[in-house]
């Protein structure tokens, strides 16, 4: 089994609700965002393409964050998704510097404007380096990730790559669905 | 807005100094250490010892920028793949294998400090070689893992090492003050070299290639100063004020080094995540 | 959420955290408490839209800066010092002084101000005024919003067939002025399926925004010259025959004179004037007009510059003449699901208003589009004469302000002016979610309840086409009430007519025609939902004097107007004030909005301030690099009126030399303290948002 995603960018509009149902699933603090949305231009005015690029972590397959993990608190569980174990973390933050996608967290508390309360549910990291984590929970019972569940135009494609069944199967196999720097082997595609 | 690379942004002052400080501290040990290999009991334990405080203090540095300082324990576990682990274990072994001198010292037991003082030996050198390595983990910052980063770090902490000996010697042991300016100069001269050469070797039109040269450059100035400095320090003959330039001198070569640490790890860039072919169909 | 998570419970319901586009949604609770807000696939009309806002009300829900209770004022005004009241000493005393003031001075001394509409009772509002006997009911939007191009398409077409594009249906799709994305999810959804079928897209709008980035072609018009535009696609596609000469003749009148009139703009006159490449606007019409059928999507731009009849009159008859109008995949007329329709005169009780009364009303003389009844839409007070009334007691002193859900000290133009009026004002209640910087100033604070604290319809104007759905309370913050429980509560001790019991008399009410009552309507699934009637004014005739499409309206003609469109400079332009224009070199437009926020709500939210954290500006990356400006740069923009402190982004989307401005900031990042209320668009009285002149450098970081 592994999980897999297809993101089509004639589909996502920017609009951010990913990003959102993400943040109120896991409770994040400021400036952490696990799934974002890049905003990229070519050309010059009058004749300019912009694209809307939700990144994330992409749960490779040979992790960099991984490798250079000195306590072995990111680990890699069911289905290809990487996890961390945050009690292990020791928040050195080697992991963040390593990610080809800058795809770790890090919340600070000073990061956060003074008029915003801060959010409970950050207790738990604090001091450990956090991402996107597939919301494995979800998964586990038979659940779509947030951002996927949310996406009004329904950009995103969620499956098992393995079976070849899904769409994310169809899709990846046929070459349609393409990686972003794919030397590291992501599990997360898109269509351009 | 446009697609860029992008640079990592975690690595900041407090990892550069500890990098700076363990390739410092462990260099100072390794070149004092082989002065007095075959006359250990005419070493003296001060400078012997700062080896090791300058990395223990690093070490500081190290535990300041973690996010949750008591898993540091922690940190050696995956040891088998992550050079940060491997870079754990050899500070520890380094720092424990002085303390053991240390307390030879201070019990008398002279006997053994040769054998602590060989094995120290062994751990500085896998100290100094750890920055070099632990950046190279990082596949897709193409610029750590390049030969100039790693000769100039390597030439970088050794230089700096043998001006704190230099700086030292005038309040610890004199007599080594002469051929520690020697080797200073030596250092900071091949350091130089290394540096200049392989900056105008790298081009200016890529991004990445303007910011590599920048980094390379940072060392020159101070570096040059500190030179000239020592230059002066050799011609005049009178200790105390060669004691003194010296002194002036691992200042301005300590910040030299740490400046190009500073300006590595800020230019350790990625290659951009979306490039020009997301827009062609 | 773990395995051993407490049972989901998951209620459908609507959101409404905009108020305009309904989405239907489905809440999940977890042990009582709201976990996470999802669309709602399944809904017939919305069928799974959402947006950020929406799904942060959560936040919004359990925000510990919620309005709890009812609070008076304890000290000077704006000093922050409040007495906690019940609600019962706060609507009596709110009923006895408007009650009071209308008897010493007339009703007309009282205003009655709603800023946002989110929900039933919007036009309950309208209902209310006009029982109380003041002609002066105003909104934020108003003049700004929705009401012009109301106006515009109602005096035309006979309805709001521009607010309704057929998207699932058509071919082409023209947006203009408006960025679905961020504000319109149902469109933006059907926008993007449409794409996916193949349909062509074009956008008009000077900045190149979410919707813009999927166009096939972008018009990038200069903020305030799309009159010009409208007319100049008018004339090309009369020239070259691309109009639809079966249905011109059958459903319009005035082609003629549209003709002669249209005639004076020629392609290359108008790209001067616009700023638009000529190939492009012929591209565009072309495509518009040829690979039928074709939607126009439209939305608060054509209410923000200068001449706001005219835009609107001006893609309406852009729209007749190519034949997109009351067909299959073109723009269509919107029709309740049955309900009693709170848009008509009958429901807001206007006719009970004397004509005396409606003389009165402010800005009416000056501006009767908008302020006098002319049995087309609404009419409304001009907020910016209203504003003047109560500084100056000219042409007669305003005392007393009603404001519900509305936050005019940021959200209108001239700000400076509309807190000195807040502050001066003589009697202020403000109902609201939050301490807004009105409600800061206020004699009484009502705590309102959000979209997930009550029970009602969402049967807004412009979202609930054929679809009625039902909103279900979920959660109760504090004493906070619904603005309709409010409404009904203030008209019982005023003893208002056309008044109910309750909130649910109400609701009852406006559910007969269907069968139901609120509670079986609610077992019984909560939604009806119609497919919309295509075609049925081309049999039975377009509600308009002359039954036609009025190309021609003689109506304009007889209240004093242009009875056909034409262009004109903004009140500031490079063409218009050329001297101006030599220390205000750039065209400005206001107004620019982001996904995470609402106007001038949501900053406070933590979950979308992460996404859009600072006030920003777009300024062409060009001349930014002219100007020594960096992306993210903090630079001053000013007006002749004002500055403000954003942020600089760069983006090649944007003319050289026009700049961005986000809308709905504070303090020194507020937007209307660069906008102009004192030059209004004629007739209807619109200030200018959109196409003004300023100037921008590089400040200290």
């Amino acid at each position: 089994m592994r999980y897999a995603m297809v993101i089509d960018l004639s589909k996502c509009v920017g609009c951010n609700a990913c990003a959102e149902a993400c943040k109120i699933e896991h409770g994040t603090g400021f400036g952490v965002k696990y799934t974002r949305i890049e905003e990229v231009e070519l050309g010059s005015f009058p004749d300019v393409k912009k694209a809307y690029v939700p990144l994330q972590c992409m749960h490779c397959e040979d992790p960099e964050c991984l490798k250079v993990c000195p306590t072995g608190a990111t680990y890699k569980a069911e289905g290809g998704v990487v996890l961390i174990d945050q009690d292990k973390c020791s928040g050195c933050k080697y992991c963040m510097v390593a990610c080809p996608y800058g795809a770790r967290f890090f919340y600070e508390d000073k990061a956060r404007p003074k008029d915003l309360p801060r959010m409970d549910s950050e207790e738990g990291r604090k001091g450990a380096v956090e991402k996107c984590d597939l919301c494995i929970d979800r998964l586990r019972v038979g659940r779509e990730p947030a951002c996927v569940e949310v996406c009004p135009t329904r950009a995103r494609i969620f499956g098992d790559a393995d079976d070849e069944k899904s769409e994310v199967h169809e899709l990846i196999s046929s070459g349609r669905a393409k990686a972003l720097k794919p030397e590291h082997k992501p599990s997360i595609y898109y269509i351009w | 807005m446009d697609m860029r690379a992008f640079r990592q942004k975690e690595f900041g002052g407090k990892v550069a100094s500890d990098l700076l400080l363990s390739g410092a501290g462990s260099s100072m040990y390794i070149l004092y250490y082989s002065l007095f290999l075959d006359r250990l009991n005419e070493a003296s334990p001060a400078m012997i010892l700062s080896g090791f405080a300058i990395v223990l203090i690093g070490l500081f540095f190290l535990l300041s920028e973690l996010g949750r300082p008591r898993n540091f324990w922690r940190m050696a576990k995956n040891w088998r793949r992550s050079w940060m682990a491997r870079g754990v274990i050899f500070n520890s072994l380094y720092l424990l294998d002085g303390l053991g001198i240390a307390l030879a010292y201070a019990l008398g037991y002279e006997g053994i400090i040769e054998i602590l003082g060989a094995l120290g030996l062994a751990f500085a050198a896998l100290v100094l070689i750890y920055p070099v390595m632990l950046l190279r983990d990082a596949e897709d910052i193409e610029l750590w893992r390049r030969a100039g980063s790693s000769i100039v770090i390597l030439l970088s902490a050794l230089s700096t090492g043998a001006t704190i000996i230099s700086a030292l010697s005038l309040f610890i042991q004199p007599s080594v003050l002469k051929v520690s300016l020697e080797i200073s100069m030596a250092l900071i001269l091949a350091t130089l070299l290394a540096s200049s050469l392989y900056s105008s070797s790298l081009g200016r039109a890529e991004e990445l290639e303007r910011e590599a040269k920048k980094t390379f450059n940072s060392i020159l100035v101070p570096y040059t100063i500190s030179l000239a400095i020592y230059a002066l320090a050799i011609f005049s003959s009178q200790p105390s004020l060669q004691g003194g330039i010296a002194l002036i001198s691992s200042f301005i070569a300590i910040y030299g080094s740490l400046e190009f640490r500073l300006n590595l790890l800020g230019s350790g860039l990625h290659p951009p995540i979306v490039k020009e072919d997301l827009f062609k169909k | 959420m773990s395995s051993s998570s407490p049972e989901i419970k998951r209620v459908k319901t609507t959101c409404s955290i905009c108020g305009h586009n309904q989405c239907g949604v489905i809440v999940e609770l977890e042990g009582g408490i709201v976990k996470r807000i999802l669309p709602d696939r399944e809904d017939p009309m919305t069928k799974g839209s959402i947006c950020p806002k929406g799904i942060a009300s959560i936040q919004l829900l359990y925000h510990p800066d919620r309005l709890k209770y009812p609070l008076a004022r304890d000290g000077p005004r704006g000093s922050g010092k409040w007495r906690r009241i019940s609600w019962d000493e706060a609507l009596d005393t709110i009923a006895k002084t408007l009650m009071r003031i209308r008897e010493e001075s007339g009703p007309e001394a009282v205003v009655m101000a709603r800023g946002t509409n989110r929900g039933s009772w919007i036009r309950l509002f309208n209902r209310f005024a006009n029982s109380f006997g003041t002609p002066n009911w105003t909104e934020s939007g108003g003049a700004q919003c929705f009401t012009p191009r109301n106006f515009a398409q109602r005096i035309t077409l006979g309805g709001m067939a521009l607010e309704w594009p057929d998207l699932e249906n058509s071919r082409t799709i023209m947006v203009w002025g408006a960025n679905p994305p961020a504000t319109w999810p149902p469109k933006s959804r059907k926008i993007i399926e449409a794409k996916s079928r193949g349909a062509k897209l074009i956008v008009v709008d000077p900045v190149l925004s979410n919707i813009g980035s999927k166009a096939d072609i972008w018009l990038p018009v200069r903020p305030g010259s799309d009159v010009a535009l409208a007319l100049g696609m008018i004339n090309y596609i009369i020239e070259n025959d691309l109009y639809d000469e079966d249905y011109v003749k059958k459903y319009t009148i005035g082609f003629e004179e549209l003709a002669r009139r249209a005639s004076e703009y020629s392609l290359k006159k108008v790209s001067e004037i616009t700023w638009v490449p000529e190939e492009r606007i012929e591209e565009a019409a072309r495509l518009y007009a040829e690979n039928r059928p074709s939607s126009i999507v439209i939305s608060a731009t054509f209410d923000e510059i200068v001449d706001t009849v005219q835009i609107g009159r001006a893609v309406s008859i852009l729209a007749a003449i190519t034949g997109n109008v009351d067909v299959k995949g073109g723009n269509i007329f919107p029709e309740t699901a049955g309900q009693v329709s709170i848009d008509t005169n009958d429901f807001i009780m206007i006719e009970d208003l004397p004509e005396e009364m409606d003389r009165k009303r402010l800005g009416g003389d000056r501006y009767p589009l908008l302020g006098r009844y002319l049995k087309v839409n609404f009419p409304m007070a001009h907020y910016p004469t209203v504003l003047k009334a109560i500084i100056e007691g000219k042409p007669y002193k305003v005392r007393a302000m009603f404001i519900m859900g509305g936050n005019p000290a940021l959200a209108i133009a001239n700000s400076p002016m509309a807190v000195e009026a807040l502050k001066k004002v003589e009697f202020l209640a403000v109902a609201d979610l939050f301490m807004s910087k009105t409600a800061e100033l206020a004699d009484i604070v009502l705590p309102s309840a959000s979209w997930l604290e009550y029970d009602g319809l969402a049967d807004s104007a412009q979202a609930t086409y054929g679809h009625l759905r039902i909103r279900r309370k979920v959660a109760q913050v504090g004493e906070a009430r619904s603005d309709t429980w409010i409404m009904i509560e203030l008209a019982k001790r005023m003893n208002l007519k056309g008044f109910w019991g309750s909130e649910e008399e109400y609701l009852d009410y406006i559910l007969k025609p269907t069968g139901y009552t609120f509670k079986e309507f609610d077992e019984a699934g909560g939604i009806i939902y119609h497919e919309p009637e295509v075609g049925k004014r081309l049999k039975k005739g377009f509600d308009t004097p002359s039954g036609k499409i009025e190309l021609y309206s003689e109506r304009l003609k007889e209240w004093g107007f242009d009875p056909l469109p034409f262009y004109r400079e903004p009140f500031e332009s490079p063409y218009s004030t050329p001297e101006l224009a030599k220390d205000y070199p750039f065209v400005l437009t206001t107004g620019r909005r982001v996904p995470a926020y609402f106007h001038t709500a949501g900053r406070n939210i933590p979950g979308l301030r992460d996404l859009y954290p600072e006030p920003s500006a777009e300024i062409n990356a060009e001349t930014a690099r002219e100007l020594g400006i960096e992306d993210g740069d903090l630079v001053r923009i000013e007006t002749p009126r004002g500055y403000v402190i954003m942020r600089a982004k760069l983006t090649h989307g944007i003319h050289p030399r026009v700049i961005g401005v986000q809308h709905g900031w504070e303090g020194e990042a507020n937007d209307n303290r660069l906008t102009d209320n004192q030059r209004c668009s004629e007739g209807m009285g619109s200030t200018t948002l959109r196409g003004l002149l300023c100037r921008v450098r590089r400040v200290a970081q």
